[in-house]
């Protein structure tokens, strides 16, 4: 135990030290991106120019920015976003609990979803089951979210609503449940297959273990033995892509939140690089990056209380 | 081995046949011994594990009709744009979003799958749309594998702070936006296939390392590595040899799954300037055109997706059919 | 039967439609703020086109947030729609663009043209109680001026007031600037030149007034960025903004012209896609979008209203003069590239919005001397013509001893999927008609300004769109020394005329020195080519009055005052 501890807080000071590089590479790339903030189609005289990079301190070098950046954030200033002047932590504080309560959503489906499926799957292989699961799957992966955002917005929430004549399904907003299942259900949908093929595999491989052979010899029921013997190992690799899952999802509900109106964070992290907005890009960033890297450790440390095998000290024996 | 043969020496004797009645005498039998190096023969052809592969595939009824399916469009890829008497990049503008099976305005040729915003025949430009998309697609998936089986499974393989160092940098790179990534390679690079098979290969391969990293942590502390390492196998040899065959399954099924994120991305890279030049097709931006008119023009999202859908089907059954063909559990 | 069910559900719907058609023009009678056509709101309820239910409330698109509502600092129209209907100026725009007076009482114009002095309207009030005096626009003017604002628009006020440069740069006191107030309620404003176009000006948002107390209350970082961080003095107030999802504007019953208002509530929606615009408008969830060209017939179809306006903006292709070695540097090899495109084609078959082939630079709703448009005394300048395209191409190869092949010439434009089908168009005019390859390079918008900034381009697809209403705004950007000029044209009679006519004090000389340098930028050099002048198309839901949607003014809600005597005759017109 105290082992663990101390390698979580190993992992944390090193995440730490992976946020500080990520915000520093990020910072200087985004420096190099072609064009300035301020411009907009409109040639802005030399003196304007100059008077509106001191006032963002951009006049100064890019190492000093970057040390005063990191200094700032250190005590939780992020500085202001450039065109709308608010603070970049007021617009996330805003803007990531929609995101976040999309992304949960669409998790949480994708993933119940898809082990579900990949369960039914792997244990009715050759069957219709199989097949209609994993056309489902298939259908998610080739499907992208802004088609599929697109045609159920269409579809569910315009053309139903109109032949039942209410509203079960919001077009565009987010504010009650009817306008939440839509969007988390295209964003969700890619992932979900994604989830449901690999678990299907994943199960695959380990019904035909041993130990489950062993299981079934004992005469232990066939619920028995997928539940606490197969779902157990085969969701290991599942849990592996949980980190870029959480990523894809995340990055991903642009197109979503676009398609549906939805006020959340992946808007500001898209347009931020449109626009040159280079407070938000870097306050995006360092955000992002901080929960993706703190997922990734929590999906690792997952992984030890799931699979006995893995010592998460990762010492070479 | 000398085990063994001090084992046959010491058995010999017992073959000697012994006189019961004196009817069958001694020499009724022929001691003929035992012959060490027949024992170890292989009575049957050695089979590599490709070919033991393959064997399996070509019984698969599935996997054919799979493997004929991705024949068929790759050949339709490759000819059909020649014999097509509309050019991909022919415009017709006053003869624009017909739907399929429309004759031309000007020809009176058959536009069997109708025609798009700009009036150009939709048949021609799905087909030229297929040598890119699968072209990418392929070559991305590939170099995505290749690069992230080999990071992931050193990653896993060695640990300790070797697996720390590689999963940060993974952490940074998959940290950094990347349309800042995206933008920057345009200030650098020419557009082309070739750039946008870069500009994709740059993150995409951290998913597939990280999945195999994964799977390479658990199945490294099982008995066949570990008899592996007692009996001096190289880490190299224990990868490759030991280690991916049995995670073989996982990336297959993600090189399956990676495919159609690739041509939607090469859609969204080409309409930044990273990837092919108009009046190019792409099925990912062919996607993109129709979606924006499909409550008027239907027939446009439905003949790209139907050719995305059929070609990732065929992709995807013919994967399960290959995590099966590899899978080592299964094999006799 | 099945016949039958058939034609009763035609006649069935036949009724509806025409009990909606009923409702249409009921409702078009009753004018202004006034909402008692309740019994129109339910006729019309069961057609796809009645818009959301509230009757005294418009749900409108604005397809994205305004970004900055502090009128010292904005730059963009989103937030000029905002502020157009929460603040008055000196001036304002009526529903056809011409300035009408709205806190100046009187004006008086001196005899050089250059001071205006104006007595203020002593009954108009900010949103924290403080009246709306002559000091609120020296603060407001000073502020602008000054580098520490750091206003991306300081320069159309700095360029235009007495002493606004030296002000600016900091070697005279901001007392100094050319507004005094003489008393609180009498301006006078002070321009370095006689400006033609003063008045409308005065109606822009960067010559708003600023209330000094709550601007520093609530400091300048901060104004403008949430409701409860802007003080107001116009008919609307804001009474409740969530950020990239909607603003909530209801009328303002201090303001003292309250009969401007065209409704008691507008909501402005930030809808980003196309296809959701369309699915919130058939859902009758907005009663105001934005639509495509291909969206038109569909809009149509469902019986919604469909309009469009002359959007003020222009579409040219920008030739990089500098480039030699591709022919670009030759005025036929130009010409021959823009009489190639067909942009009645591209208006008719691509764009599809009412669009316009642009004529020369300047877009027909601008503008001229006495009263005309600009457009109509300049005529017709540049146009499609393939046989002349071909002469002047192969007349340009010969003076320039290339051949069509070494040119590989390459077009840059923007990275939406609107621009890149146009450039594809292009391509295929230019395959045809002067049988050369022209390759196509989108980039993502800052991308393509960076490119056009530092001179890699050879043909960039580009736009511009007026500060202000005066043909100048669009001809002062080709002399040799302004930013804008990315192809790097020089002509020192374009410059000549340019300079003189901004000195001019009469109008029509003035505007045939205009005419003359168009003419010459776009036909005699061809540095640049126009191509056509845009247009918006947007669909309405029947209950939607007295919106004005001009070039000037994308949404204004707050001409109901004078256009209701106006569509009284309108409609009795209509009605005999």
């Amino acid at each position: 135990m105290a082992n663990q501890l101390r390698y979580i807080l190993k992992r944390i000071v090193y995440s730490f030290i992976t946020i500080l590089v990520l915000t520093s590479v990020t910072f200087l790339l985004m420096q190099l991106l072609p064009g300035d903030p301020f411009t907009g189609g409109k040639d802005i005289p030399d003196t304007v120019m100059a008077a509106l990079e001191a006032k963002y301190g951009l006049d100064k070098p890019v190492p000093q920015q970057l040390i005063m950046y990191i200094g700032n954030a250190l005590h939780g200033d992020f500085g202001i976003s450039i065109p709308d002047g608010r603070a970049v932590t007021d617009i996330i504080k805003e803007a990531f609990p929609v995101s976040f309560d999309l992304g949960i959503r669409a998790l949480l489906f994708a993933f119940i979803m898809g082990i579900l499926l990949g369960i039914v799957a792997a244990v009715k292989r050759g069957t219709a089951w199989d097949s209609g699961a994993m056309f489902l799957a298939l259908v998610g992966v080739s499907v992208p979210s802004f088609i599929m955002g697109a045609l159920l917005q269409y579809f569910l929430a315009l053309k139903l609503g109109q032949a039942t004549g209410t509203q079960i399904f919001s077009i565009v907003g987010w504010t009650d449940w009817h306008s939440k299942i839509l969007p988390a259900f295209a964003l969700a949908f890619g992932s979900m297959a994604t989830v449901s093929r690999l678990m299907r595999t994943s199960m695959l491989d380990v019904l035909s273990q041993d130990y489950i052979k062993t299981a079934k010899a004992k005469g232990l029921s066939q619920r028995q033995i997928i539940w606490r013997h197969a779902v157990r190992n085969a969701i290991m690799p599942v849990v592996t892509v949980m980190g870029p899952l959480v990523a894809s999802i995340l990055t991903g509900a642009f197109v979503v939140e676009n398609i549906f109106a939805i006020p959340g964070l992946g808007k500001y992290f898209v347009t931020s690089v449109q626009t040159n907005n280079y407070t938000l890009i870097a306050g995006t960033t360092v955000f992002y990056g901080t929960f993706l890297i703190l997922a990734n450790l929590v999906v690792d440390i997952v992984y030890g209380f799931i699979d006995p095998r893995i010592k998460l000290t990762g010492r070479k024996e | 081995m000398a085990k063994k043969k001090k084992l046959q020496a010491a058995q010999a004797p017992q073959y000697t046949p012994y006189d019961v009645s004196g009817k069958i005498g001694g020499d009724a039998f022929e001691v003929i011994g035992s012959d060490a190096s027949s024992m170890e023969a292989i009575a049957r052809p050695s089979i590599s594990f490709m070919k033991d592969a393959w064997n399996r595939i070509k019984k698969s009824r599935v996997a054919v009709v799979c493997m004929v399916i991705l024949a068929l469009i790759i050949l339709g890829a490759i000819f059909l744009p020649m014999i097509c008497p509309f050019g991909y990049e022919q415009q017709n503008v006053a003869f624009q979003n017909k739907p399929i099976m429309s004759p031309d305005s000007v020809t009176g040729q058959m536009h069997i799958f109708g025609t798009d915003a700009l009036g150009r025949d939709v048949f021609a430009r799905v087909w030229y749309g297929a040598r890119i998309s699968l072209t990418v697609a392929v070559a991305v998936a590939l170099i995505d594998c290749f690069v992230g089986v080999i990071y992931g499974g050193v990653s896993g393989y060695f640990g300790g702070a070797v697996d720390t160092v590689m999963m940060r940098i993974l952490e940074i790179i998959s940290g950094i936006p990347y349309l800042i990534i995206v933008i920057l390679l345009m200030t650098v690079m020419e557009r082309g296939l070739g750039t946008i098979i870069v500009a994709y290969s740059l993150t995409g391969w951290t998913g597939m390392a990280r999945l195999v990293r994964g799977q390479v942590v658990s199945l490294k502390e099982q008995e066949f590595v570990i008899a592996a390492k007692s009996m001096g196998a190289s880490p190299a040899r224990i990868i490759s040899k030991h280690l991916v065959p049995n995670v073989l399954s996982v990336i297959i099924v993600n090189i399956t799954l990676d495919i159609p994120s690739v041509i939607f991305t090469e859609a969204f890279l080409s309409m930044l300037g990273l990837g092919i030049a108009p009046p190019q097709s792409s099925w990912g931006m062919m996607a993109n055109a129709a979606i924006q008119v499909f409550q008027m023009y239907p027939t446009q999202l439905i003949v790209v997706s139907l050719f995305i859908c059929v070609t990732m089907l065929s992709f995807n059954l013919l994967g399960d059919q290959l995590r099966d063909a590899f899978d080592p559990k299964l094999r006799r | 039967m099945k016949m039958k069910k058939i034609l009763a559900m035609a006649l069935a719907s036949a009724m509806v439609l025409s009990l909606g058609a009923c409702g249409n023009s009921g409702s078009g009678n009753t004018s202004g703020s006034d909402s008692s056509a309740g019994s129109d709101g339910t006729e019309t309820a069961s057609t796809a086109f009645a818009g959301t239910a509230d009757e005294d409330t418009y749900v409108v698109d604005l397809r994205a947030e305004p970004p900055e509502l502090n009128s010292i600092l904005t730059t963009d129209v989103a937030s000029g729609d905002i502020l157009r209907e929460v603040m008055v100026g000196l001036y304002r725009l009526d529903a056809n663009d011409t300035p009408v007076p709205d806190l100046a009482e009187t004006t008086e114009v001196s005899d050089d043209g250059c001071t205006y002095t104006m007595t203020l309207r002593q009954d108009a009030k900010w949103s924290n109680g403080e009246p709306v005096t002559a000091n609120d626009f020296v603060f407001s003017y000073q502020t602008i001026c000054s580098k520490e604002a750091a206003s991306s628009y300081a320069f159309i006020v700095y360029d235009n007031l007495l002493n606004g440069n030296e002000v600016y740069e900091g070697t005279k006191d901001p007392s100094e600037l050319g507004v005094k107030a003489l008393d609180d309620y009498t301006l006078q404003v002070t321009f370095e030149n006689p400006i033609p176009y003063a008045e409308h000006l005065f109606s822009f948002a960067s010559y708003y007034p600023m209330n000094q107390k709550a601007y520093e209350e609530i400091g300048a970082d901060v104004y403008g960025d949430d409701a409860d961080k802007i003080v107001t003095n116009g008919p609307y107030t804001i009474s409740e903004w969530t950020h990239n999802d909607h603003i909530t504007l209801t009328q303002n019953p201090d303001f003292y012209d309250p009969d401007r208002c065209a409704v008691g509530t507008i909501k402005y929606l930030m809808m980003n896609d196309a296809n959701t615009r369309m699915n919130a408008f058939q859902g009758g969830q907005v009663d105001c979008i934005n639509i495509s060209g291909d969206q038109i017939t569909q809009a149509e179809s469902l019986g919604a209203k469909v309009n469009s306006y002359v959007d003020n903006s222009n579409w040219y292709i920008q030739f990089n003069t500098q480039k030699s070695d591709k022919g670009l540097d030759n005025a036929n090899i130009r010409l021959g590239l823009g009489m190639a495109i067909d942009s009645q084609s591209l208006c008719d078959n691509i764009l599809k919005d009412g669009s316009v082939p642009g004529t020369g630079l300047v877009p027909t709703t601008i503008a001229g001397a006495n009263g005309e448009k600009y457009r109509d005394a300049a005529g017709n300048i540049v146009g499609y013509d393939p046989d002349a395209a071909k002469e002047a191409f192969e007349k340009g190869l010969q003076e320039t001893g290339l051949s069509a092949d070494d040119l590989k010439l390459t077009f840059l434009c923007d990275d939406q999927s609107n621009a890149q089908k146009t450039a594809e168009f292009f391509q295929a005019q230019w395959k045809e008609v002067l049988g050369i390859d022209v390759e196509i390079v989108p980039q993502p918008f800052k991308s393509r300004l960076a490119s056009m900034d530092s001179g890699d381009f050879d043909m960039v697809y580009a736009g511009w769109s007026p500060d202000y209403n005066d043909p100048m705004t669009f001809l002062d950007m080709f002399t040799t020394t302004n930013g804008n000029n990315y192809g790097k044209y020089s002509s020192t009679q374009y410059d000549e005329l340019i300079a003189n006519a901004m000195k001019e004090a009469d109008v029509v000389a003035r505007q045939d020195m205009l005419i003359q340098a168009e003419t010459l930028v776009t036909k005699t050099d061809a540095a640049v080519y126009p191509i056509y002048f845009s247009a918006v198309s947007y669909a309405t839901s029947d209950k939607v009055q007295n919106m004005t949607r001009t070039g000037f003014q994308e949404f204004d809600f707050t001409d109901a005052a004078d256009s209701s005597s106006a569509a009284d005759t309108a409609t009795e017109e209509a009605a005999e």
